[in-house]
């Protein structure tokens, strides 16, 4: 479903990927294991567009999308629950998950879009910003208008699934996002991403900063949301006993490289991993 | 009593065009954390292009008309001279927009000439209104009319459009914005839009009171900075209720204080140190949100 | 002992720079051999000014640029010193050199006044509640009269203001004012570098970079902030005493608010944080009014406005492709230059030079700014043929990547390695 090829990148000088190379089965969870600074983080930003790689290769569902924006790549179906959660804090839950739907309304027009605006010369591309500028609100609203019913249809069958996954989300929809406990905003940021009904769940770090107890629930969520749903998932984590728990295929990341690649079973019983992962 | 509710209702009115003008400062704000020094003078571009267009049309076809237009201008200078300063300093950027301030108003005296120009065709007289003791000119009725609409607009559009919720979470998080499929870019562009169409609409109802010129928003602009940053620099709501704090403050001290060492020529300056009172009383406005201190 | 190449830039920088103040400005406008110094009454007293504004710029970018204050309030305190300094010696017959003192403690005790009510606020919020400083000074000035003299303003020429002894026979009244002036932009300049090479300057920057982590060092962040809003206005009001002294006249609305605007204006395009960026930024600002002598626009509103409009487009450009100002863009400028070539080291050093050489040339033929101008067209054209490559290759690869190329978060476009290229994208992208 996902390939990521050789892909180099790097924030300025500073080289995050020394050329990653991983797969992704349809519905299974791959994690990818690694220490601070290894590049786990920078290989989910370069898979949603966040950070453009300088070199390689990123299919999904055999296209292209390395040298899309994130906005359309959100659209193809992917969707990335960033590191730190990244909730808009001063809106409430509803709205959070309202924004996390933001991107099916865009699918089906991003899909067929004919011009790409990187492929344009220097005055094309201006034309092409002048010509939005004047024209992307209009086309925008009446779109809206025109799929109104549909979409709220789509919207509250969504939510319905994302709150049985979450039942306290269903009690906390009118709160502020940035009151909730640490694990509630967890939760509620995994939601956000289900709302865009993807294809391909990326995860950053869901464990960080919570009790073992939440993180434990968490997981577990997790691995239901791909038994149930068939949904695909991405796993990156620190917490490697955990993932590989869950996984079905693990990555090991160092300095920016793959060093290990195997099914989660291999992996835990693997000297290495168990002496620098595990801990036992 | 009655001169008191006089005077207080006259200072809602012009309350309510600061208000208008600190509106459009606000919208620009949240989303950029730059105050927008170009917002009156871009008014006062549009309503001497209003000026010339009612030549030809009738007022409220030039009204609608000269909204899109502004917004038109507004997006375009997003475009074209903010986008490319997106990463750098924020006084850069204020900088631009002073920029954009000396090219407007330059460009508004070399075109029209630096005379005041009676804004006529007018459809909304200066015919009083008696509301009990109160009385309004019909012109002071209407800008708070459209001071009210245009606040009750735009909450609704930000509060029950997807399209407004995108723009809330743009202000708050671009990066997480980017994640959910929408197009921070144009967020940015819309913002730029609608900022200008709600000055634009401060501007036509400035020039009847004070004769179009180039440097009527001047002193509007100065106020409704006060305004917004009285109101807190994030609320929209903060920015209207700011204005109209400013609008009746100025005309009561005017009224109401010792004609020897105050009176109405120290006006604004009791306005301003009121507001610099409030402000160290609360540092961030009176609706702003509290800003937390990290290392 | 070796120079080092920045260093030698530096000096060369200085002296050119100093080169520009006494001689260029003032002597410049081809008058008749009569006078024993050429100077020009009108060029005088606008290098004059433009040494005052260098004085509030030096002050406002301690305030700003050093400490993170940001100040829209200038003209209050500038006001402050000059009207302190035409009271002084209008009504109370002081010589000029008597009231630079009281001029700059009254200042600094209202700048003193200001700073702590400012250790609240910051940002925006600062900004307004200096800018409320800057509307209420004139109709202050106006309203007290009895002190003031009210909107009629105060006189002060005098026979203060001619050069004593010999000198006098030598310079004109204006020409002595000018050298004056000089004389504090040079002196403050000094006191400038020695504050931010000092503990407090370090102690400024360190709040400005982070307030809590000045304090866990020990830093006394309240009073620190308040003695930079102190020495602000000090320098504000020693070049306020400076305006008065020079053009002899002081009114409130000498100074409103677009003015205190301007001189943000004039420490961002020149650069903050940099005493070099105060200064050229100062001068620069002042060469506007030039711009009206240069371009043929007659006489009338024209005259009046184009150069203004034309500013704000420079205005726009300057911060758009120089984010550090002026300043900055030397440094980078130097950044470059340590890394290329002898061959081109030299072109790059050469270029303006010659536009020098080639601005004064023309200036002694025709006059006045066109030969600024030229000069500058010339040194642009020679540094910049170095880059002219590197431009038209820039030039296929996007408006997007030409402004960030410009814009020099990466280094003149082309001389950049293929690493950057692909971060291109992402930013053109938004």
């Amino acid at each position: 479903m996902l390939a990521v090829r050789d892909v180099i990148a790097a924030y300025g000088p500073i080289v995050a990927l020394h050329g990653i190379s991983l797969e992704v089965q349809e519905g299974s969870i791959v994690t990818v294991l690694g220490a601070n600074g290894a590049g786990k983080s920078s290989t989910l930003r370069a898979i949603s567009g966040l950070l453009r790689p300088k070199e390689g290769a990123i299919e999904f569902e055999g296209r292209r999308i390395d040298r899309m924006s994130a906005e359309e790549i959100v659209a193809l179906g992917i969707s990335h629950v960033p590191e730190g959660r990244q909730l808009f804090s001063e809106l409430t839950v509803l709205e959070n998950l309202r924004l996390g739907a933001y991107s099916r309304f865009a699918r089906a027009h991003g899909d067929g879009r004919r011009v790409h605006r990187e492929d344009l010369s220097p005055l094309g591309r201006l034309r092409h910003d002048l010509f939005h500028a004047a024209t992307g609100g209009i086309r925008d609203a009446a779109r809206e208008i025109g799929q109104y019913r549909r979409r709220r249809r789509d919207f509250e069958a969504a939510l319905n699934q994302v709150f049985e996954h979450f039942p306290i989300l269903a009690e906390r929809r009118k709160q502020m996002s940035g009151t909730l406990s640490g694990g509630e905003q967890q939760m509620l940021a995994i939601a956000r991403g289900l709302m865009a009904n993807p294809r391909l769940l990326l995860l950053d770090e869901p464990s960080m900063g919570l009790a073992p107890m939440v993180t434990q629930e968490i997981f577990r969520i997790i691995e239901t949301i791909n038994r149930t749903q068939g949904m695909t998932i991405l796993l990156v984590e620190q917490n490697a006993s955990l993932a590989l728990d869950i996984a079905h295929r693990g990555y090991v990341l160092e300095t920016g490289r793959i060093v290990l690649a195997d099914t989660s079973e291999n992996l835990q019983k693997d000297e290495a991993v168990r002496r620098s992962y595990l801990g036992y | 009593m009655d001169e008191l509710l006089q005077q207080v209702a006259a200072g809602l009115a012009t309350g309510s065009i600061y208000g208008l003008l600190a509106l459009a400062l606000v919208l620009i704000y949240r989303s950029t954390t730059v105050i927008n020094f170009a917002q009156g003078e871009m008014a006062m571009f549009t309503t001497f292009v209003a000026w010339t267009m009612l030549h030809w049309g009738t007022y409220w076809l030039v009204f609608i008309l000269i909204l899109l237009m502004a917004g038109g201008l507004g997006a375009l200078i997003e475009r074209v001279v903010i986008r490319p300063v997106e990463g750098a300093p924020t006084l850069n950027v204020i900088i631009v927009t002073l920029g954009l301030f000396a090219i407007f108003s330059n460009v508004a005296t070399i075109v029209w000439g630096g005379q005041p120009q009676a804004f006529s065709h007018y459809p909304i007289n200066d015919e009083t209104v008696k509301l009990g003791a109160v009385v309004l000119s019909v012109h002071d009725l209407a800008i708070m009319l459209f001071a009210a609409l245009i606040m009750i607009g735009l909450y609704v559009f930000f509060q029950y459009t997807p399209l407004g919720l995108a723009m809330r979470a743009t202000a708050q998080n671009a990066t997480a914005s980017r994640l959910m499929g929408i197009r921070v870019g144009r967020m940015l562009t819309l913002g730029w839009a609608l900022s200008a169409s709600v000055g634009a609409v401060a501007g036509m109802f400035v020039a009847p009171i004070v004769l179009l010129q180039p440097p009527m928003m001047l002193a509007v602009l100065l106020y409704a900075f006060a305004a917004a940053v009285l109101g807190g620099l994030d609320s929209p709501f903060g920015a209207v209720v700011g204005g109209l704090i400013i609008g009746v403050t100025e005309s009561l001290v005017g009224t109401y204080t010792p004609k020897e060492w105050l009176g109405p020529e120290m006006a604004l300056t009791v306005t301003v140190f009121i507001i610099i009172l409030v402000l160290v009383i609360r540092p961030t406005g009176i609706f702003g949100k509290r800003v937390l201190r990290r290392v | 002992m070796r120079l080092s190449s920045p260093l030698l830039l530096r000096i060369l920088g200085f002296a050119f720079l100093a080169f520009f103040l006494i001689y260029w400005l003032p002597f410049s406008h081809a008058l008749p051999d009569g006078l024993p110094m050429r100077f020009g009454t009108y060029r005088t007293i606008q290098a004059s000014i433009a040494c005052v504004w260098v004085l509030v710029a030096l002050g406002l970018n301690i305030l700003t640029g050093y400490n993170g204050q940001i100040s829209l309030g200038h003209t209050a305190f500038v006001a402050t010193g000059g009207y302190t300094a035409a009271i002084l010696m209008a009504d109370h017959g002081w010589p000029f050199w008597a009231v630079l003192i009281p001029a700059a403690v009254v200042s600094g005790a209202l700048g003193l006044a200001v700073g702590i009510p400012a250790l609240r606020l910051s940002g925006p919020y600062l900004a307004m509640a200096t800018m409320a400083l800057a509307l209420a000074a004139p109709q202050v000035l106006k309203k007290y009269d009895g002190l003031t003299h009210g909107t009629q303003g105060i006189s002060v020429r005098g026979d203060w203001s001619t050069a004593p002894g010999f000198i006098g026979d030598m310079v004109t009244q204006d020409q002595w004012s000018y050298f004056v002036a000089l004389f504090l932009a040079v002196v403050m300049t000094l006191i400038a570098w020695n504050v931010i090479r000092g503990r407090v300057g370090r102690a400024f920057v360190a709040i400005r970079d982070s307030e809590v982590a000045a304090a866990s060092m020990g830093i006394n962040v309240p009073r620190y902030k308040t003695i930079a809003f102190a020495i602000s206005a000090i320098f504000a009001g020693i070049a306020g005493a400076a305006y008065v002294q020079i053009v002899g006249y002081i009114a409130p609305e000498s100074f409103n608010v677009l003015r205190s605007i301007n001189f943000l204006t004039t420490i961002v395009v020149g650069g903050l944080a940099s005493i070099l960026g105060s200064i050229l930024g100062a001068i620069s600002f002042k060469m506007v009014d030039d711009i009206s002598d240069f371009l043929p626009l007659g006489e009338g509103p024209m005259a009046e406005q184009v150069p203004w409009a034309l500013y704000g487009g420079l205005l726009i450009v300057v911060v758009t492709i120089m984010p550090y100002g002026m300043a900055g863009a030397i440094r980078r400028f130097q950044m470059w230059l340590a890394f290329r070539k002898p061959s081109e080291r030299r072109v790059a050093l050469g270029g303006p030079a010659l536009g020098i050489v080639a601005a004064i040339a023309v200036s002694e033929l025709a006059g006045g700014s066109l030969g600024i101008i030229v000069g500058l067209v010339v040194a642009l054209a020679i540094t910049y043929s170095l880059w002219l490559p590197a431009l038209v290759r820039g030039a296929t690869r996007g408006y997007g990547r030409w402004v960030g190329a410009l814009r020099g978060s990466r280094g003149p476009p082309g001389f950049v390695t293929s690493e950057d290229a692909s971060d291109e994208r992402s930013d053109a992208e938004r």
